[in-house]
């Protein structure tokens, strides 16, 4: 095939920088912070509003923003986003996360969800445990893509499918 | 440029996605690009994708640009290889994410030899395939 496929680059304009994030171990953490204005239209506010009748019981802490990802609101303090898998996994390990049980959790611990080829597809932020019934819920703070901050049970999100991981940073 | 897509939930995806893995994935799975892939020859989902690539000032011409890209993934890899190769170094937001996964998830299939013993010539075809997607 001797198609010329220049187009991709001289049509696209580069939107993303990125900003220096290390581990504990002093590893690079490759991230992606896009300077372009939020690319909202009609359509995006309307799924936005239907979403929050979708997750009735959530509660959305800001504005979107694709300054950053849920990686970027767990690992990288909002400043960022980080959208390799194996960019998380390397922070699991460096910066000394070690899975815990359900019944260990105490707030401040974060919640990593597997999809399942291993990749990590969302985390966040363990804000609180709660009971029902018998049942232990984790309500967590996450980020859900270019949209908002949303606190939310773990099981309540639309990142569905997905094996749910808790961990505490030991360093 | 007028496609049939289902804006609704590509939109939506697109939106809550925090990984292009997770985008990959849900664009893989709707039914309209998988539709728009078949109804289309790969010339011609290229040049939808030049004309979209023109505008990408909305979240919904986002949308467009990624779904005419998953839409390539399902096309036979010899019609779509340079076009990966050569998506890995555009400024598109995720582009490189998303090429490489196309790239990690085509495996060989099979491997074709054809012999002409006559001139001491043969040649060799491999062929790839993706995961299979099943479409309601």
């Amino acid at each position: 095939m001797t198609d010329n496929y220049d187009f991709l680059s001289k049509l696209i304009k580069k939107d993303k920088i990125e900003i220096t994030t290390q581990t504990s171990s002093h590893s690079n953490i490759e991230n992606e912070q896009y300077v372009k204005e939020q690319m909202q239209d009609a359509l995006f506010n309307k799924i936005v509003e239907d979403s929050k009748k979708k997750f009735s019981g959530v509660r959305i802490r800001n504005n979107p923003t694709n300054c950053y990802n849920c990686h970027g609101m767990t690992f990288a303090s909002r400043r960022t986003g980080i959208y390799d898998p194996s960019e998380v996994s390397k922070i699991l390990v460096e910066d000394k996360y070690s899975q815990i049980a359900i019944e260990d959790l105490i707030p401040g611990d974060i919640v990593v969800y597997f999809a399942t080829n291993g990749d990590p597809e969302h985390s966040g932020i363990v804000l609180s445990i709660e009971k029902i019934g018998s049942s232990l819920v984790p309500m967590i703070v996450s980020k859900w893509g270019i949209t908002y901050e949303v606190v939310h049970s773990v099981y309540d999100s639309p990142y569905e499918d997905l094996s749910i991981e808790y961990y505490r940073c030991k360093l | 440029m007028n496609l049939k897509l289902n804006f609704e939930n590509l939109i939506e995806r697109l939106s809550f996605a925090n990984t292009p893995a997770y985008l990959y994935k849900h664009y893989r799975q709707d039914s309209s690009i998988y539709k728009l892939s078949q109804e289309n020859s790969t010339a011609e989902l290229i040049e939808f994708l030049k004309k979209a690539l023109c505008d990408v000032g909305s979240i919904s011409e986002l949308a467009t640009v990624y779904a005419i890209l998953i839409a390539l993934t399902f096309k036979k890899p010899e019609e779509v290889t340079d076009f990966f190769v050569a998506l890995q170094n555009s400024h598109l937001r995720w582009a490189d994410k998303l090429a490489e996964i196309y790239f990690l998830n085509s495996s060989i299939k099979s491997v074709e030899y054809s012999f002409d013993l006559s001139d001491d010539i043969y040649t060799y075809d491999l062929y790839y395939e993706q995961p299979k997607v099943s479409i309601s």
